[in-house]
């Protein structure tokens, strides 16, 4: 069976960024709102450099992949690059104090985690998220059942969304 | 709990915070995408007032930029079908440039000029437009007769397509899994493949009809589209030349085919037209596309998927039309149709999208 080529053609991208529906813009505006929390720029920056470069070619559209799989991708990817490009990798912590962007994130995170002071197994949660635990170990690790674990991290982010996007 | 100490490392990486940052967006973001459709728009209408606020701002960034692209299917109907008011001190500071077109409110002046200016082929951005469209709207008002004359003029002249768009306008959606358009693209133009498309009758160009429930401009809008489709029809119906043109133009580029294609109906239309019709009876009216394939018997195994999966498709039979786009080969888009109003095919593509299906409406 023959099947069309694999990446979408220009012409389909733009047609396609041009009719999402109301869940899809809502759903990547969200997405973008999360990236871009802790970036020098606006999620609307990162929107429209996501759309941009998809417009442009610079990241082609797996024909396989959901737009919002997608885009969620690429912004993933614009955001993740505009902290490392903005400014050192390494900064220097002596004991004078640690100003330093890296120590601003962390305190934040450390206001966040107070939000779950009446909820341990979401503090718990939160603390191997922030390590980079997901998805299905990060429910084992609860200790939850899946749809237990679902409603725990809605209202967890819901909470969360209170400090960030 | 984070101190300061001297036994810390000497060196903090902050790209492992901006990791930190992202594992708590992924946290967050996959949370969203566990979620219902609707949910989240009750979600958003609770955080917002207003569950479309995030899909009118998307609109306004897309809109920039898809606005300067002739393949684009946004029109400033669309974006201010979801637009709201900014709330106050919202994203200020932004780094992006600035936008070309803020959405406005759908009921509003300004929004009835740029739509007007788009789908007269304008440049949306003058406001020279404005002073112009007002202009002509005060003249409209006091004579009618004018109006009339003016409106079917500037019928003729809506979004005329070019003849590379040929083959991109009568294409839908290309696959079910991105959202198609549900709005037809001037596409085309950014497609290189397509210049060479030869020289033939305009084939209808797809066009969706305004959502229902939209300002007294767009219900004007509307009608006098469907009167100008009977004054078509009428046309066609009294010209000699009408029977050459198997397919059923929309009211614009069968007023563009009544002045300019009149002497040279007599080519075969097969040897021009990018489009064989499968069953004849099928054209005019409205479609519901689907998606489009390299095979027919692709198209038509992916009915049957779509037919056993929704329901709301049982009796209902494909319409595969073959697509030639020269260099880009031969492509067959599946839908469903014809239906005589755009309601009815706006009704079955909406329950199927709220099924979870993926579709668009275009004329046939």
């Amino acid at each position: 069976v023959e099947l069309p080529t694999e990446t979408y053609t220009p012409v389909e991208v733009s047609r396609a960024l041009g009719s999402l529906s109301t869940e899809h813009k809502t759903l990547l505006v969200k997405i973008a709102r999360a990236y871009a929390w802790k970036t020098s720029y606006s999620h609307e920056d990162l929107i429209q450099e996501a759309l941009t470069r998809v417009l442009e070619g610079k990241r082609t559209w797996p024909r396989q992949l959901p737009v919002v799989v997608f885009l969620r991708g690429v912004m993933r990817s614009i955001a993740s690059d505009w902290t490392v490009e903005g400014r050192d990798d390494t900064v220097d912590v002596d004991e004078i104090g640690y100003v330093n962007h890296a120590a601003a994130a962390r305190i934040d995170m450390q206001k966040m985690l107070v939000l779950f002071d009446d909820d341990p197994i979401a503090q718990k949660i939160f603390a191997a998220m922030l390590e980079g635990v997901k998805g299905e170990e990060l429910r084992q690790l609860s200790g939850l059942a899946p749809k237990d674990y679902e409603t725990k991290r809605t209202k967890m982010r819901r909470r969360l969304e209170k400090w960030s996007p | 709990v984070v101190a300061v100490n001297n036994k810390r490392p000497r060196s903090v990486d902050a790209k492992d915070k901006r990791d930190e940052a992202l594992n708590l967006a992924d946290f967050k973001i996959d949370d969203i995408l566990s979620m219902p459709g609707d949910r989240l728009l009750v979600e958003i209408g609770e955080d917002f007032g207003d569950p479309a606020r995030l899909a009118a701002e998307f609109d306004v960034i897309a809109f920039a930029l898809l606005s300067g692209r002739h393949d684009s299917a946004v029109d400033p109907g669309q974006a201010g079908a979801t637009s709201v008011a900014q709330p106050a001190g919202a994203d200020v500071g932004s780094t992006r440039a600035p936008l070309a077109i803020t959405p406005a409110a759908p009921w509003s002046f300004r929004w009835a000029a740029l739509a007007a200016a788009k789908r007269l082929g304008m440049p949306s951005r003058s406001h020279i437009f404005l002073g112009v469209f007002a202009t002509l709207l005060l003249v409209c008002v006091l004579a009618p007769g004018i109006y009339s004359l003016l409106f079917q003029r500037s019928l003729d002249l809506v979004s005329p397509p070019s003849q590379n768009d040929l083959p991109a306008l009568a294409r839908g959606p290309t696959s079910m899994v991105p959202p198609p358009a549900s709005v037809p693209a001037a596409a085309g133009a950014a497609d290189p493949s397509l210049a060479a498309a030869p020289v033939s009758p305009r084939p209808p160009a797809p066009r969706v009809p305004l959502p229902a429930g939209q300002s007294g401009i767009e219900s004007a809008v509307r009608g006098r589209l469907e009167a100008a489709d009977s004054l078509t029809k009428d046309r066609q119906a009294t010209s000699p030349h009408a029977s050459a043109t198997p397919l059923a133009p929309s009211s614009q580029t069968a007023a563009a085919l009544q002045r300019s294609a009149v002497p040279s109906v007599t080519v075969p239309q097969e040897q021009h037209s990018p489009f064989v019709e499968p069953r004849v009876a099928e054209t005019g009216g409205f479609v519901v596309q689907f998606s489009e394939w390299r095979s027919e018997a692709q198209a038509q195994s992916t009915f049957q998927e779509l037919k056993s999966k929704y329901a709301i498709l049982k009796g209902r039979e494909p319409l595969v039309r073959r697509l030639d786009e020269g260099q880009r080969g031969v492509f067959y888009a599946l839908q469903v149709g014809p239906f005589e109003s755009p309601d009815e095919a706006e009704q079955l593509c909406a329950r199927l999208k709220a099924a979870g299906g993926v579709c668009s409406v275009s004329r046939n």
